[in-house]
């Protein structure tokens, strides 16, 4: 048989390591994971539910509050037990990581330069958590967190669009808890972004899928003040406002048929 | 065959399949470099990492022998992969801009000559039928023996040692071109 020599298994070996995740790889996926997962109760035991999970509100609000300020502080205990187990020294998992969001900035995109002279400022974690059932302690950690936004300019729009792009694919998979967990992190990163009004609509059909009573009150106002947004089609039909496009109420406006 | 620096050691120590964290420890690269030379874009790595994860997390109540599961994971690793790729394919339609084929930029913490070496075995695999490919990938990136990889893809075992003799002697000759050494070798 053929073998390879010295020269093919070095770049085998050169291409093993290039081809596998980075450590920031491996965290990013690693923290998305355990939101997805903190966010199904009935993953904790190893099965995941076959149907969509259930819409508690409350429950979702609290780990949501809990998966962006720790990763999941329930979860946290298991992962320190984890952490106990592994074998492999290398595996550079920081599985206690404390902030919420892991940089965005991956390792495959050229380095950024740093932007000394743009001071981040401190966002207030307060704007998804829109629902009638958050409860007053999670309220209350949220709005206290402290997050350290990057420049958006320095991540740019490709990255504010990657994000977008998961969020929107939670969204039509159903799971808006994750959506909004996503959403979060992107406001925390890039509060200054470009595409915001996506963002917004994101918000909306996410939390008109978890049924928060708001939701469709802030659905009509989008629509009345994003007449010509290319969401405006799927923020009604998530929000089930079908029936009040030919019947606009003062204050409401029909949205345009087809739009 | 002997191991390289920085594999997996995929027989002794096989987790258990309870624990999550360490499956998900132990076997990332392994899954994300499948994905990678399966022919998922970059772009896409993360999502479909995540789900191959997901599947795993939710068929660990009922997954049985502990041998089986690298196995069980790149069946899984496969699915999500093709799946992926095809969304890829229809995307890239609409989309010219295949970001999934561009060569990585060498970071600060990436040796230039492993993404270059990575670059050089992802196209070349790329370029490969998929049963080649997966024999390429499984027995020559990823080190498993061919009694190994025939199991994991499903492949009769002398035909597995068919397919990685062409493949090596293909991957010789693509190196060779390559480094432009096809000259003076020839």
């Amino acid at each position: 048989m053929t073998r390879l020599d010295d020269d093919e298994e070095t770049i085998l070996a050169q291409a093993r390591s290039g081809l596998g995740p980075t450590n920031s790889d491996e965290q990013r996926v690693l923290q998305s994971l355990r939101a997805q997962i903190a966010l199904a109760p009935s993953m904790q035991n190893g099965t995941l539910a076959k149907s969509p999970w259930p819409l508690r509100i409350g429950g979702s609000i609290a780990v949501i509050g809990a998966v962006m300020l720790s990763g999941g502080l329930g979860y946290r205990k298991g992962w320190e037990a984890g952490i106990a187990q592994k074998s492999k020294a290398d595996t550079s998992i920081n599985l206690l990581v404390s902030t919420p969001s892991l940089p965005v900035q991956t390792q495959r995109e050229p380095p950024i330069a740093p932007v000394p002279s743009v001071e981040p400022t401190p966002v207030k974690l307060e704007r998804r958590v829109e629902s009638e059932a958050r409860s007053a302690s999670t309220a209350s950690v949220l709005r206290t967190h402290e997050a350290s936004p990057i420049p958006s300019a320095a991540l740019g729009l490709d990255e504010e669009v990657r994000q977008l792009r998961r969020v929107e694919r939670a969204i039509r998979e159903g799971n808006p808890r994750f959506a909004l967990v996503l959403l979060e992190e992107l406001d925390q990163l890039m509060p200054a972004g470009q595409l915001l009004e996506e963002r917004r609509a994101a918000s909306i059909m996410a939390n008109c899928q978890l049924g928060a009573s708001d939701a469709a009150a802030k659905a009509r106002a989008f629509a009345a003040k994003h007449r010509g947004s290319a969401y405006l089609t799927r923020v009604i039909e998530i929000c089930g406002l079908e029936n009040e496009r030919n019947a606009p109420g003062p204050g409401t406006h029909a949205p345009r048929s087809g739009g | 065959m002997s191991k390289l620096d920085g594999l997996p050691d995929h027989s002794p120590s096989v987790p258990k399949p309870s624990d999550f964290e360490t499956i998900y420890a132990e076997y990332v690269g392994f899954v994300w470099r499948c994905l990678r030379t399966l022919g998922v874009p970059d772009r896409a790595l993360d999502d479909a990492a995540q789900e191959v994860f997901i599947v795993v997390h939710r068929g660990l109540a009922g997954f049985r022998g502990d041998s089986q599961l690298r196995t069980w994971l790149y069946g899984i690793v496969r699915n999500v992969a093709y799946k992926q790729a095809r969304r890829g394919r229809r995307k890239d339609r609409a989309e010219p801009l295949d970001e999934g084929l561009r060569s990585r930029e060498p970071t600060p913490s990436e040796h230039a000559e492993e993404a270059q070496a990575a670059d050089f075995v992802q196209r070349f695999a790329l370029g490969l039928p998929e049963k080649k490919r997966e024999v390429f990938m499984l027995a020559l990136v990823e080190q498993f023996s061919v009694p190994e990889v025939a199991e994991m893809t499903g492949t009769p075992l002398n035909t597995a040692y068919t397919r990685l003799r062409a493949v090596r002697a293909e991957f010789r000759a693509a190196l060779l071109h390559h480094r432009g050494a096809h000259d003076s070798v020839g």
